[in-house]
């Protein structure tokens, strides 16, 4: 399953809360919101970006 | 989000009566870009299976198809898991939200889906937090392509319309009328630049003509009206239906009917224009 975001596409893509760039986890498995500390999941390859399923993780 | 399907599984049979209609004026409407086609950044909002997409994608840049429903969007991408695609990707989004960039796209096309973003009475709330999106993610001089039904063609668009009836009405509540419609993209900084009725071309082809095609679930699954028949609804539109069949008028019944469809068309094709504050 292609979990990998290529770099053109990343760049078009923000958090849905806080508006700011998305980068991806060493695994692959989420992108995170570094700011806000939003986690968003990457399920069966295709990233979830909807505010209401973000998971809270570490905040900057 | 639709706020009565649920499309993660309709999405197993969707394929079966719905196609890209309007695809050839969507494609029209690229072409009329400034941007040549081949250079043009395109978001598929409310993807659905990919119809669109599966057409468009090797024809622009890039393309990210984006949807709420996790089975419409891995639909998507089954039609293009053999080949090499490297310039589309899916994203499982709320379309009020457009998590996207400020100026990333040169069009946003939504086709048959915005009636899925509000309840009856809901001011067409989550359509105007689109709209205020759209206008963010959009490049300058940057296109909005709504494929979409007016309330004429709802009523007349397709032959079994009248035998819908509580269904349109309860539809009709979900679409905006045509002034609603210019208000709320005027409030959100658009404007209507084109509006094109393709008036030959048939949103369920495959069966159309075909009365007992309303008898079987999966045409009916093709058309979210269905959803909103209640069970009693359901079964007063069959019934309908056996006894024109029975009194051997329902040729002629579908025949009269679809002139009307002819005069109307089916769906709309706007094409809308971000404003430059």
């Amino acid at each position: 399953m292609e979990n990998k975001i290529q770099l053109a596409f990343l760049e078009l893509l923000v958090c849905p809360i806080s508006r700011e760039p998305l980068v991806l986890n060493a695994e692959g498995t989420c992108l995170i919101a570094e700011q806000s500390g939003q986690n968003y999941p990457i399920e069966d390859g295709i990233p979830v970006l909807i505010s209401d399923f973000a998971v809270p993780g570490e905040q900057k | 989000m639709s706020k009565y399907e649920n499309y993660d599984s309709i999405s197993r049979t969707y394929d079966e009566t719905r196609t890209d209609v309007g695809g050839k004026v969507i494609l029209g409407l690229l072409h009329q870009q400034e941007k040549s086609l081949n250079q043009l950044t395109l978001l598929d909002a409310g993807c659905g299976t990919g119809n669109y997409s599966a057409a468009l994608h090797d024809k622009v840049d890039k393309l990210i198809c984006a949807d709420f429903s996790h089975g419409m969007l891995s639909k998507a991408r089954e039609k293009f898991a053999r080949t090499s695609v490297n310039n589309v990707k899916f994203i499982r989004v709320d379309l009020g939200e457009l998590p996207f960039s400020d100026n990333s796209f040169d069009v946003i096309m939504c086709n048959q889906c915005i009636h899925h973003l509000d309840s009856p009475g809901s001011n067409y709330t989550n359509f105007k937090r689109f709209l205020a999106r759209a206008h963010k993610v959009l490049k300058d001089e940057g296109t909005i392509l709504v494929n979409t039904i007016t309330h004429r063609q709802m009523r007349d668009g397709v032959w079994w319309a009248e035998l819908i009836s509580p269904a349109i009405e309860k539809m009709t509540l979900r679409f905006h009328s045509d002034e609603e419609f210019e208000l709320l993209l005027e409030e959100a900084g658009f404007y209507i630049e084109h509006r094109i009725v393709p008036a030959d071309e048939i949103i369920q082809r495959k069966g159309y003509f075909d009365h007992n095609s309303l008898r079987d679930k999966r045409f009916r699954d093709g058309d979210s009206h269905f959803t909103l028949l209640s069970e009693n609804e359901l079964r007063a539109m069959l019934d309908t239906l056996n006894q024109y069949e029975l009194e051997g008028k329902i040729d002629t019944y579908i025949r009269e009917r679809d002139k009307l469809r002819r005069q109307v068309g089916q769906f709309t094709v706007f094409s809308i224009k971000k404003k430059c504050m």
